[in-house]
């Protein structure tokens, strides 16, 4: 079973050997039906006597799997104090990184995605447009004759977009103070992979379609799973974001937002961002249940 | 627009200013809280409002007219002390003079500091720096939404 709730079932014949490694391995949880009979492939099969004998190495001192959020030594503290596991991840892992790194952030996040600009600009005058998860407002400053305004949740990064003098509001996506069928248009870039269960990734995807109008677009970017130069060893993950520090002669701290910095290396803090990554299609199945909507591009970018 | 602001507003004269919300922005918020459909529009005290000179486009404005929820701009200017029509003349009897008072409401006044209040639950938004803070504290959030994962 895997905790997403997919459970899968293995007939494992008689004396052969079922080798588990990675995901199946760190993240499925196995058992054995309690029960008499199988049905496989439609004919029964009764039980008889089963042995099995499983192997398994064990490891000393702290685990350093790649499976952060199914170990139970990576993960015993937020066990203990925290029943909230979801929002307890969000805060820490997102929330509160973002805002510490709200204007390193914003210097490395300035060229808008080309089929986003494009999007915005192909928009009539007067076009109202909410951009969900602004950021530092790298959205908002395309196209002079649409409206837009601006959420974040982060106010660091809302005083930087007010820097621009971006129109912004402080909110958390799931649940957003604009009315229903407010915009014509809504985008929401790179932040539904930030929420940490499917629960609120499908409430975030809901709020987005409940505040455009009838007739308007929703347009959601998020990370996938599948990429050319990253390799994520499962869907839930940590991303690092590395902040050199060093000091001027004066001794003031000067922080700079590196992202190649050695890992190891002693001046660099390292922010873990928690992101879930989408594997093709998962997007589109969560959109699918939502009512009134249809989808009309789905695309890897 | 014979713009009179209450006891409590300060008013500067135009201004570069940055910080600020504008009443368009006003217009599409709800209470997050209550949900109600009543909580529309929020009730707005500002404490400090500037006006701003931006650029007027007709046929932006005539567009973004046709989004705005009138009657909730009628509730709000008059709060402020602002008078406009109580029904938005059609299109093509717009004139000039309607447009340009208009565009000044929407887009040029702006409301550095303040608060946003929900008349059915009573709950207040501070607006500082120009940003409304429609934050929820965590016990404010729909419980149906939480996740409670057993780990």
């Amino acid at each position: 079973r895997h905790p997403d709730g997919r459970r899968m079932e293995f007939d494992v014949p008689g004396r052969s050997l079922l080798i588990l490694s990675k995901e199946a391995r760190y993240v499925w949880t196995h058992g054995i039906m309690p029960r008499k009979t199988d049905y496989i492939q439609d004919l029964r099969r009764d039980r008889q006597m089963r042995v099995s004998l499983t192997f398994r190495k064990i490891r000393k001192g702290e685990c350093g799997c790649k499976y952060p959020f199914s170990c139970d030594s990576q993960l015993v503290h937020i066990q203990e104090d925290h029943d909230d596991k979801t929002s307890w991840l969000e805060q820490k892992y997102v929330h509160e990184v973002y805002d510490t790194i709200a204007s390193h952030f914003s210097d490395t996040r300035y060229k808008p995605w080309p089929n986003l600009t494009r999007f915005l600009k192909e928009q009539k005058p007067g076009t109202l447009v909410a951009d969900i998860g602004c950021g530092n407002g790298r959205y908002l400053g395309i196209n002079e004759s649409i409206y837009k305004i601006g959420s974040d949740r982060s106010i660091n990064l809302l005083r930087i977009c007010k820097e621009k003098n971006y129109e912004v509001t402080a909110c958390d996506i799931l649940q957003m103070p604009f009315r229903d069928n407010a915009f014509d248009v809504v985008t929401c870039i790179a932040v539904i992979h930030h929420l940490s269960s499917s629960t609120h990734r499908f409430k975030a995807l809901s709020e987005l379609f409940r505040i455009v109008r009838f007739g308007g677009f929703v347009m959601v970017y998020v990370w996938a799973f599948e990429q050319k130069e990253r390799v994520f060893a499962s869907q839930d993950c940590f991303v690092p974001w590395h902040l050199a520090a060093s000091k001027n002669k004066k001794g003031e701290d000067l922080s700079v937002a590196v992202d190649d910095v050695e890992e190891g290396s002693k001046d660099a803090i390292v922010h873990k961002r928690f992101y879930h990554v989408f594997v093709k299609g998962e997007l589109d199945a969560l959109v699918e249940k939502i009512p009134n909507v249809k989808i009309l591009e789905s695309f890897y970018d | 627009i014979n713009a009179e602001y209450g006891g409590y507003c300060l008013v500067w004269g135009r201004s570069n200013s940055k910080r600020d919300m504008r009443l368009i922005t006003h217009n599409v918020l709800f209470c997050n809280l209550c949900k109600s459909n009543n909580s529309f529009p929020l009730q707005l005290k500002a404490t400090k409002i500037v006006t701003v000179e931006t650029t007027f486009n007709k046929e932006f404005l005539q567009h973004m007219l046709q989004k705005v929820d009138w009657n909730s701009l009628v509730i709000t200017t008059k709060q402020l002390s602002i008078i406009i029509p109580q029904q938005p003349p059609e299109p093509e009897q717009q004139t000039e003079e309607f447009l340009k008072n208009i565009h000044k409401v929407l887009f040029e006044i702006r409301i550095k500091e303040g608060e946003l209040t929900c008349k059915e639950c009573k709950r207040v938004f501070p607006i500082s720096n120009g940003i409304p803070n429609m934050m929820l504290k965590p016990e404010e959030i729909d419980s149906e939404q939480r996740d409670f994962v057993n780990v």
